[in-house]
């Protein structure tokens, strides 16, 4: 027997073998970016903005509850997310962490991410911050994902509430705007997810998550996203007619308005074929760009307001 | 007196050990991670030690020179 041959014994420790950047794939970063640049741009509206260094760390805050909400996420989908291939080489069901230490570590970031922003910024944001936490991973996590189609619907108030938390850790407060804000994400994600779930149904449908296109069929949700994308084309326009947007960002709006509408209406038309897996595929797409879009305009305008520039 | 030192000093190895085992054996594989890990560890406990360091100044303003000496 060598030396290091018990190590394949059943009763020898288990020793983790995850890097880094398991635990940094936990933290979902690409949603984490999306949740960074929202709440920047709820934090770029306040009146006063703060001290860079105090907004620096407000955001970052902001952003580690979101990957830790990211994290809590994987460890309670483990399941699911080894029987969709979208998902299944996630760290989790791939085997290179343990669910134990996601959980773990999912629990420490969120409960510093929260008193972080308490100190850091205020605890009224602070709180705010929790309530998402606790929104994504209890209400849509654990409840609604597994038991209505409308856990897009609901559960997509999650990942709307950045730009609020992010105005709060600026101002203490929220106002119009931010809710504003809140507003056109929460219509937006709903026609985004449902076009990748046009593509992924079959995915959905192996994992036993019961979203639209499997619940009520593939015609229902083509057209709840033109239903969604017409309701949100003249929200998107709302921060313009509001008064705290320019006419930059209104043009813009209306324009990817117009677009996304006409995208949504060939996901309508299409339904058979390559044709209509084409036009889902281009709505996701698109819809991310129109989000991106709608919001690096305000970044930017507001960025340069503050520079004096405008 | 020196063998009786080097005596007490194996016995307290064996005991350390186990039984005279060779203890938790890392491969090369787990050592790699772990070591990865505890860099990341220390140097993320490092940034939000200077990052507290510094939001804490900036919150006390220019209050923070403002003491007897």
């Amino acid at each position: 027997m060598s030396d290091a041959s018990y190590l394949h014994d059943e009763q020898a420790p288990r020793i983790s073998v995850a890097s880094p950047s398991d635990y940094f794939a936990l933290l979902k970063p690409r949603v984490m970016s999306l949740v960074v640049f929202t709440a920047l741009a709820g934090l770029l509206l306040a009146p006063t903005p703060p001290h860079p260094l105090i907004g620096f760390a407000s955001l970052l805050a902001i952003a580690v509850g979101a990957g830790a909400s990211g994290a809590l996420n994987m460890w309670y989908d483990a399941d699911v997310d080894a029987l969709m291939t979208r998902t299944r080489k996630r760290p989790i069901p791939a085997g290179r962490l343990d669910p134990e230490a996601a959980l773990g570590f999912g629990l420490v970031l969120a409960t510093l991410s929260v008193f972080t922003l308490g100190y850091v910024a205020n605890w009224f944001a602070a709180a705010l911050l929790a309530f998402t936490i606790f929104f994504y991973v209890v209400i849509y996590t654990m409840w609604l994902k597994r038991w209505t189609p409308m856990n897009i619907v609901i559960g997509g108030a999650a990942g709307a509430l950045p730009p609020m938390v992010g105005f709060a850790a600026a101002t203490g407060e929220i106002n119009l705007a931010s809710v504003v804000l809140f507003a056109i994400i929460f219509m937006w994600t709903p026609p985004h997810f449902w076009s990748l779930a046009l593509l992924k149904s079959e995915d959905y449908g192996r994992a036993g998550v019961p979203m639209l296109p499997n619940v009520a069929g593939e015609d229902r949700t083509r057209l709840e996203i033109l239903i969604y994308a017409l309701a949100l084309a003249p929200l998107g326009v709302a921060p313009w007619l509001l008064g705290f947007a320019s006419l930059a960002y209104g043009l813009v709006s209306i324009g990817c308005g117009i677009a996304l509408v006409a995208m949504a209406a060939a996901v309508f038309k299409q339904r058979e074929g390559e044709a209509a897996r084409a036009a889902a595929r281009r709505m996701f797409l698109f819809s991310l760009l129109y989000l991106f879009l709608l919001f690096l305009v305000l970044v930017v305008e507001q960025t340069a307001h503050i520079f004096a520039l405008i | 007196m020196v063998n009786e030192m080097t005596d007490a000093g194996d016995k307290m190895k064996e005991r350390a050990n186990g039984f005279g085992g060779p203890g938790v054996v890392l491969t090369e594989e787990q050592a790699r991670s772990r070591r990865a890990r505890n860099i990341a560890i220390g140097a993320t406990i490092a940034l939000l030690a200077v990052l507290f360091y510094a939001v804490t100044l900036v919150k006390f303003g220019a209050a923070i020179i403002n003491r007897t000496l």
